[in-house]
Formats: C-alpha cells, structure tokens, sequence
C-alpha cells in the first residue's frame, strides 16, 4: 500500500496522464495552443476530478455495480456543468479559448478511469489525494506543453489574458503574427506530444540505468 | 579440398546488382538537369539555397543517428535526395533559415520517427516542405525573375494576390499571354526545380526506363491532371486555365515523375499506382482552383500518400485464381 | 535490363557452352542414397557385401509410385552411411567399391514395348528408377500416378475424381538460362528421335494424354525434334529461356494450355498437365524398351571457368566432377542445381544423385552475403513475380510473424523462383522469408488438425 503522499506525488511523475497513462489526449492535443489553454484546462479537470473522486468514493458502497458507469457519469457532469458555469462567469476569456473542451471533459477518460480504477475502491482521503495528484499532474503536462508550443509558435506566452500577463519572449517583426506557425498547428500538437514522450522516455530510462549501476 | 567449409544461403545465388545506395544516386541523377536549369535561370542563389538544404538534411540525419546511437544511414544518399528535393521545391529568393527548418524537419519528423528507410508514409521532403510552407506562407513565395522569362516578375510585395495558385503564377484569365512552348521549355516563374517541364520529363522517363520508378504513378498523375483540367476548362474557361497550362506549369511535372514515385509512400501493385496517380493528379487540379495558399502538388500527393495502404490493397489477381469480387 | 516493361519474370543472359556432353569415368567408390525425390526411401534389396554389376537393382521403391535403386558401377557394396542432404535430412546411402571392371547386367529387351499394358509400363518405369525433376523432384511413377488421381491435399477440398492428362509438355531446355544440360542433350539427339518418340508414346499410352507438346528455347535450332513433332501432330512451342521463369512448370503448363494452374497446393501436374524434361523421357524410353536403369545423369557445372555439360555415374563424388570440369580452384560457393533455385552445399563431399541438376560453383571473392536491410518499399518485386504476387509485402508478413496476412496475401501460390529476391536494392532473403512463412503455416496447420 502506498502512503498518503506517495497517492498524491504519483500522478506528478509517475503516472503524469498524457504521458505516463497516455489518457485524455484529445484536451492534450487540442487546447494546448497556449500556455494559459494547457493551465486552465488543466485546473478545471482537476477540479472536477477532485470533487468527483471524493463524491464517488463516498458513495462507493451505495453504487449498484450494475449502473456504476451511469453514475459516476452523472456525478462527473454535475461538477462539469458548474465548472463551465463559473468559468463563463469569472473567466470568460478562457472560457472562450477552451471552448467545447470544457463540457467535454465529462467524458475525459482520466477521470472517468480514476473514478473506475481508484475511487470506486478507495476511501475519501485517498481518493481525493489521488485526484489532486493526478489533477496537478495534467495541468503540470499541459502547461508545460502548451508554453512550449505557444514559445515556438509566437514567440510569446500568454499567463492569463484576462489580467493582460502575456511575457513576449521572443519580438516578432512588425505585423507577424506567428514564428514558427506549425508549431500551434494542429500537427505540430503531435510533434510536441511525441517529443515530450522521447524526453519523458529518456529520462526515465537514464534515471533507471544509473539506479541499475 | 573435401573438407572445406562452403558458404550456404537461401536461393537465388546471384543478384542483378542493384543496391539502395544506386538506385538513390540514379533518382539524384535524373534531377540533375533540372537543377542545373534552375541554377541557370535563378543564378546563384538557387545554387546557394540548394547547398544549404542538402547539408542541413544530412547534418540533421546525422546528428540523430548520432543521438539516437544508430549506424548513420548517410552512406544511401537518402539525406542527399531529401535536401534537393526540398530545395527544389522552393523559390529561390526563399532565406536559408526556410530551407535549413525545412529540411530539419523533412528529417527530423518525416522520416527519422519512421525507423530505417521504408517506413515513411510520406515523402520526407513533402513533410518539410509543408510544415515551413504553412508556417511562412509569405516567404515561401519569394519568387525571383529567371533569367529568360517571357513575362515581367510582378513586384515581391503583392505577391500574395498576383499569384494565389500553386506555382501556377498566373491568373488564369492571362493564360493568352504565355506560349504553352515557353512554358514547356522552362521559362517560367517558379520554385528553382520545377520550372522546366521539359527536363523533368526527361529525367523522370530515364528514372523509368532505369527501372527505378514505374510509369503507372506519373502518367496515372498526368493524365488525372490534364482530364481534371480539361473538364474543368471545358465548364469554365475562366475558372480553371487549360490542360497543357496545368500540366507545364508549378510543380505538376515534378510531382509526377519525383514525387509520386517514391518508395515508401506510394503503393507498389499495378492499379494501385495508377489510380493513386490518376487520383491524385485529379486532386491537384481541384486544390489549384480552389487556390490553395501554396503547394497544390505536394499537398495532393501527401493527401494521397496517407491513403497508399489502401490502394496497396488492389493487388493484381495471382497466377492461376479466378478473380474474385473482393 | 533485367526487367522487362512487357513481361513479368526477368531477363536472365544464356550461358553458351560448346554443346558438347563430356562422359565423367565411373569412379571406384560411389554413395547412393535410398531416399530418391521426395517419397518414402527405398527398400534395400540386397546384403552389404554382395558383388555387384552395373544396373543391378539395390533398392526397391514404394510398390506403386516409387522408383528403385541400382548400381552405377560394378563392385562390392561395403556399407551403408549416413548421408546428410542440403536440406538438412539425414538419409541412409549404400556404399559400392568398385572393382574396375565395369560390367553391366544384361536386362531382357523388348522391342515392342507399347504393346504392354500400361499399369506394365508403369512398373517397368518404376523399376527403372525415373526420377521426373525440375519442380518438384519425384519419382516418374509417383508423378504420373498424382496426375491421374489427384489426391486431397492438406488445404484443398479433397476430391478424388480422376481427372485425365490432357497434355504432356516435354521441355527441351533447362529452366534457368545458366544451365545447359538438356539444350546439349537436344543437340546431340539431332535426327536420332526413336527413343524420344518411344518414350513420349509410352507416356501418352499410360497416361492417355490428347496432346504433346514440345516446348524449346527460341534460340534453339532441332530440325530432328520438329520434324518428330510434325510428323506426330506434335505442337511445337518455342518460349525464350532467358525470360526465367518462363521454362518452369506452371508457366509452361500456361504456354500449353491457354490456361493458368493454380500454383498453390495443387502441382501442376494434378491440373491435367504434366511438364517433363527431356532427359526423363529419354530415360523412360530406355526403361521401357532396353529395360536399361537410370545409373547416370546429366549434369551442368558452371561457374567461374565457365560452363560445361558431363555426364557422370549416379553416386561420383561431386568433388570429381568438379575437378574433371576444371573448376575446383577457389570455391567458395557450391550450389546444387541452378543460381537462381538451388540449394547451396557446405561440402563438395557429396555424391551425385539423380535430384541434382547441376552444380554452380562461386569463386570465394564471388560470394557474396545477404544483407537483408529492411524493405524500401520500391516495388521491383511487385513488378517482377510471375504469380504476379506483392512479394514486399509477403515478405514482410512473414518477417512480422503474420502469418494468416501472408496466407491470405497468397503466400502459397509463390513458386520459390527467387526474381524478387533477385532484383531487390535492400537485398532481402526473400524466398527465405516465403518457405519459412509456408513452413510455420502448413506445421501450425498439422497441428491443429
Ligand atoms: S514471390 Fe515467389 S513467385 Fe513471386 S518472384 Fe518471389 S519467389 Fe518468385
Ligand atoms: S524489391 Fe525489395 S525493397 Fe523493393 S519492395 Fe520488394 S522487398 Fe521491398
């Protein structure tokens, strides 16, 4: 059995969904044309994961085995629906970057696969250390993707554009718009996406070797 | 002399000789005269340009085997094709950086990720070519005035609404001002290796009748243009310029004979390469009048290549089996 | 160039020869294998240390589709010893000493074979062991006992319903362009054809074949042949040997019938078309009249001091022949049977039996190793097969274990002719990739069955 910290740092490294679990792609490659896509993306998924994960958990024992999937299905929709309603309301930029993305995440596999692999099974606390970790982890992953791909492709990056915090790295001539376009293309996503897998590959193979030796 | 230990191997016991490596230096070969026209007609910067992109190519390659731990794969000339061809594929007045991305990438994301020669599912070059074409789309038009062009380059700054096509550079309406000869010869605007009809159809037979390529794919690709072209002519004459003016013009010669024969990303069966042409030349045609940015050719053939596996599909019916339906 | 836009298959040179048949002496010490084509052996009829003459049956085949065994030189047979073939089996071989004399046995002639019956015929061509190769290397009688009552095979459906002989092709030149025995044999027959036409109507007479055919290169000049031909109603086809495979079974058996056969599972010869080499019908001529076994073969040596024609006792050790062609400096390579189909040998301590063709020989600084680089994709191959299969794709199935894509793909129908592998750029083992992808097929089949 892992400890309590262990079930949070996993997700951070370990079991990293994108690129560890390779899960929850399609937010992966769609929303991370900008550093402020990858984190808000980010932070709504794991807010929901967070509250769905404790809510079933609570009520693992109550779930009929037969109609689990339903249920987590509509506990995971009911936390989708007042994330996009706040969003819209707080954060009506990023709500417009992320677009159809953030009801999308009812059926983003991450969670739906907590919810089946661990919170079914585990009790409240750990369910929700699970959930942060994992959360944090994605979020983690798509920032770091999303500012690589936004640096490549427009030399800037944007924080947060409703409070005006875009950094420009890298100054683009007068009336350029892009540096290197492909990169916030949608194949560019995969390019990045695959070099983000070799690296996290390397690593860890570098990482075992010298524990090996 | 009885106890000697003989080689074994599985039959046959002799080959005809033909290697990877030889076969690469012949397609480099068939290219030459066209590169040596664009040379002439662009100058020096073309050969500059072209320079540069077969060196970033093979430094690329080589860089990644190296990374990678692999035996460099140099020696085939692959990397040495896959620069020229992007090279060629772009205007001369292109920067070098265009060329050095491009041919980084053709490596770096056409073909290194697909393992050894073979496993690419599109053209390498095409790969790189496409990504820095969309990403530049104002720098991959730098066209330069050839030496012998018949028409007046018109100014660099309006290029993008002079030439909306491909390289089919003209509007379509100003067809009567060129003679369909020019155009054949090689006096025309374009990228460095492509504006020479002529010298591509020359090479590319000679590629064919070396037995490197198939005729099946480019003459399926021509014929596919010209009655995409012809028809579209025949229903609007302003809106689709004629047969001859597609085929002589942009990269319609070179995807043909150089493009749609590659190894890898084109089928191999009879039928398979000739509709994978004929189909192709059909698309190309229609992504010109719908006025692709830049690249018509390379983009049908590349929207081609994805579907090789299913024209790899329509095999031949084997010796002796009645042709079934399937 | 040797590929052609118009044909498949590949252009292969001819090799010239001065067309002459040199005889090799019998040797003083001869191995003969009981195992002859791919039956079961024979049975030893005799005792080791029996004296005995040249003709003298050995061993007896299977009773009704075997082919027996006999002395090739006079003397005393001193042992039996494990021979290990090239394709790996281990095989009982009798072992003869001779004693110089050469003396042959005096078999009973019979000057009117074709009044015989033909279930006579048969066993008399079984008894004088006929060996048919080129295809598939089986005794005669098997051959034409398969032809008439094909049998249910692993894969097929299984009918049994005779099915006649239609045509009989006899091919008077050797599949590959490299090899010049039959040529040479054509050219010394000239105008002397009575055993030619008494072993072709033997044969038409027991398998009741309607029409013959005979097939030549088209650079072969045989007015003797044509004139039997026309006086026979015979057809005379000429094909061009140097387009290999175009003198191998099934596409002769296309050239005679107007019709492909199915290559796969089913021989050819059980599609009512049976395709022999000539030396095979002069033999069974000889068998059925002079009652005269098969104690020698024809034979082509080629290699880097060129090519030659020899016909050697069955059983001379290979290294003999080699030595009497001129040809024994430098090996590196021995191949039993053409370039482009056979099987390479370790050793040249090997007798002479009746599968072996010819011997193609490679000088050490000519062998050259495989490099089996991964497929390119280029699609040479493709154009090249005669069973007009995708053989770059076969050939990566089996690569990747797959073996049912390969199955479906046709694997089975591949006649082993090795054009793919031969025009090839990454120099893939091809063929090797085609039998190992049939062999782990048809073994997971038995199993399962
Ligand atoms: S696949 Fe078989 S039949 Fe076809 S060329 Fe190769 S060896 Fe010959
Ligand atoms: S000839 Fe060789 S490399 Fe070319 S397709 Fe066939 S197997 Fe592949």
């Amino acid at each position: 059995m892992k400890t309590l910290t262990q079930e949070f740092t996993k997700g951070l490294w370990e079991q990293i969904p994108p690129f560890r679990l390779v899960l929850g792609l399609c937010p992966t490659l769609a929303v991370t044309k900008s550093l402020e896509g990858g984190w808000g993306m980010g932070l709504a998924t794991t807010f929901v994961l967070v509250c769905s994960n404790i809510f079933i958990s609570a009520l693992r024992n109550v779930i009929p085995p037969k109609v689990r999937i339903a249920t987590f299905i509509v506990i995971i929709a009911t936390f989708v629906v007042i994330t996009e309603l706040v969003m819209k309301a707080y954060t009506p930029m990023l709500s417009e970057t992320l677009g159809v993305f953030i009801p999308l995440i009812v059926v983003n596999c991450i969670i739906l696969g907590r919810a089946e692999a661990f919170a079914s099974k585990n009790g409240v606390g750990r369910s929700l250390l699970d959930g942060l970790g994992i959360g944090l982890g994605f979020t983690l992953a798509l920032a770091v993707l999303g500012a690589l791909r936004e640096l490549l492709g427009t030399g800037k990056l944007t924080m947060f554009a409703q409070a005006n915090l875009d950094l420009t790295i890298i100054p683009l001539g007068e009336g350029r718009e892009f540096l290197f376009k492909f990169m916030v293309d949608p194949p560019g996503a995969f390019v990045c996406l695959g070099a983000m897998l070799l690296l996290m590959n390397l690593i860890s193979e570098r990482s075992a070797r010298s524990k090996a030796a | 002399m009885t106890n000697q230990r003989l080689v074994v191997s599985i039959s046959p016991h002799i080959k005809n000789g033909r290697t990877v490596r030889r076969m690469i230096v012949t397609t480099i070969a068939a290219l030459m005269p066209a590169t040596l026209w664009g040379f002439y007609q662009f100058g020096l910067d073309a050969v500059a340009l072209v320079a540069v992109g077969i060196t970033a190519a093979c430094g690329t390659e080589a860089l990644i085997s190296r990374l990678a731990g692999k035996t460099s794969s140099l020696g085939d000339g692959h990397a040495v094709l896959t620069g020229l061809v992007l090279a060629l594929l772009v205007p001369a007045g292109a920067p070098f950086w265009l060329v050095i991305v491009g041919a980084a990438m053709a490596i770096l994301v056409g073909k290194m990720p697909f393992g050894p020669l073979g496993g690419a599912p599109i053209y390498p070059a095409l790969v790189g070519l496409l990504i820095v074409a969309t990403s530049w789309p104002n720098e991959i038009k730098s066209y330069v005035q050839p030496t012998t062009a018949p028409i007046e380059l018109k100014a660099q700054g309006a290029a993008d609404a002079e030439f909306p096509r491909d390289a089919v550079l003209i509007d379509p309406s100003d067809e009567a001002e060129y003679k369909t000869a020019d155009l054949f010869l090689g006096k025309q605007v374009g990228p460095i290796g492509v504006i020479s009809p002529l010298l591509l159809l020359l090479g590319g037979l000679f590629l064919i009748l070396r037995r490197v390529s198939r005729w099946q794919a480019p003459f399926g690709f021509l014929i596919g243009m010209g009655l995409a072209a012809g028809i579209g002519h025949a229903l609007d004459p302003s809106g689709c310029a004629s047969a001859s003016f597609h085929l002589f013009t942009g990269s319609a010669m070179f995807g043909a004979f150089f493009l749609c024969t590659d190894w890898s990303s084109t089928p191999v069966t009879p039928w398979g390469m000739f509709l994978f042409g004929l189909i192709g030349g059909g698309l190309a045609v229609l992504l010109r009048i719908a006025g692709l940015p830049y690249g018509a050719v390379p983009w049908a053939i590349v929207i081609m290549s994805l579907a090789t596996p299913i024209f790899d599909r329509i095999t031949p019916t084997p010796f002796g089996k009645v042709a079934s339906h399937a | 160039m040797d590929i052609s836009f118009f044909s498949r298959g590949i252009k292969l040179s001819r090799q010239v020869t001065s067309g002459k048949i040199e005889q090799i002496p019998p040797s003083e010490r001869v191995v003969l294998p009981l195992q002859q084509g791919s039956g079961p052996p024979a049975e030893l009829s005799i005792e080791i240390g029996d004296a005995v003459e040249v003709g003298q049956t050995l061993a007896r085949g299977a009773s009704n589709s075997g082919a027996d065994l006999h002395a090739s030189i006079s003397g005393e047979v001193t042992a039996i010893e494990d021979l290990h073939f090239p394709n790996g089996t281990t095989v009982k071989a009798l072992v003869i000493e001779g004693d110089g004399k050469d003396t042959w046995i005096e078999p009973d002639r019979d000057d009117k074979p074709l009044i015989a019956s033909p279930d006579e015929l048969l066993e008399r061509i079984r008894c004088g062991g006929v060996i048919r190769e080129g295809g598939e290397t089986k005794s005669l009688a098997q051959v034409i006992d398969e032809a008439m009552s094909p049998r249910g095979h692993l894969f097929s459906t299984g009918s049994t319903v005779a099915k006649p002989v239609r045509h009989i092709a006899v091919r008077f030149a050797d599949q590959d362009p490299h090899l010049n025995a039959l040529a040479a044999l054509t050219a010394t027959i000239g105008d002397e054809t009575a055993d030619l036409d008494l072993g072709v109507k033997v044969l038409a007479a027991i398998t009741g074949a309607e029409q013959i055919h005979f097939v030549l290169d088209n650079k072969q000049n045989s007015p003797g042949v044509d004139k039997l031909a026309e006086e026979n109603d015979y057809v005379v086809l000429r094909l061009d040997a140097a387009n290999y495979p175009d003198l191998s079974s099934p596409m002769v058996a296309r050239a005679v019938s107007g019709k492909e056969p199915d290559t796969a599972f089913k021989r050819v010869h059980e599609n009512g078309i049976l395709v022999l080499d000539v030396d095979t019908v002069l033999q069974t001529a000889l068998a059925v009249r002079d009652r005269r076994p098969v104690v020698d073969r024809l034979i082509t040596v080629y290699g880097p001091a060129g090519a030659g024609v020899f016909k050697a006792r069955l059983g001379t050790p290979l290294a003999d022949i080699v030595s009497a062609a001129g040809q024994e400096k430098n090996i590196g390579k021995m191949v039993l049977g053409g370039p482009m189909k056979g099987l390479a040998h370790h050793t040249l301590d090997f007798p002479l039996t009746k599968e072996i063709p010819a011997i193609t020989l490679f000088a050490q600084n000519q062998v050259t190793l495989a490099v089996n680089d991964p497929c390119v994709g280029c699609g040479l191959c493709a154009m090249v097969c005669p069973i007009r299969l995708t053989p770059g794709m076969l050939s990566r199935y089996c690569e990747f274990s797959s073996w049912d894509l390969a199955q479906e793909a046709h694997l089975f129908s591949c006649i082993e002719c090795g054009c793919c592998a031969y025009v090839c750029p990454a120099g893939r083992s091809m063929v090797q990739f085609m039998v190992q992808g049939k062999t782990e097929l048809l073994s997971t089949r038995r199993s399962e069955s």
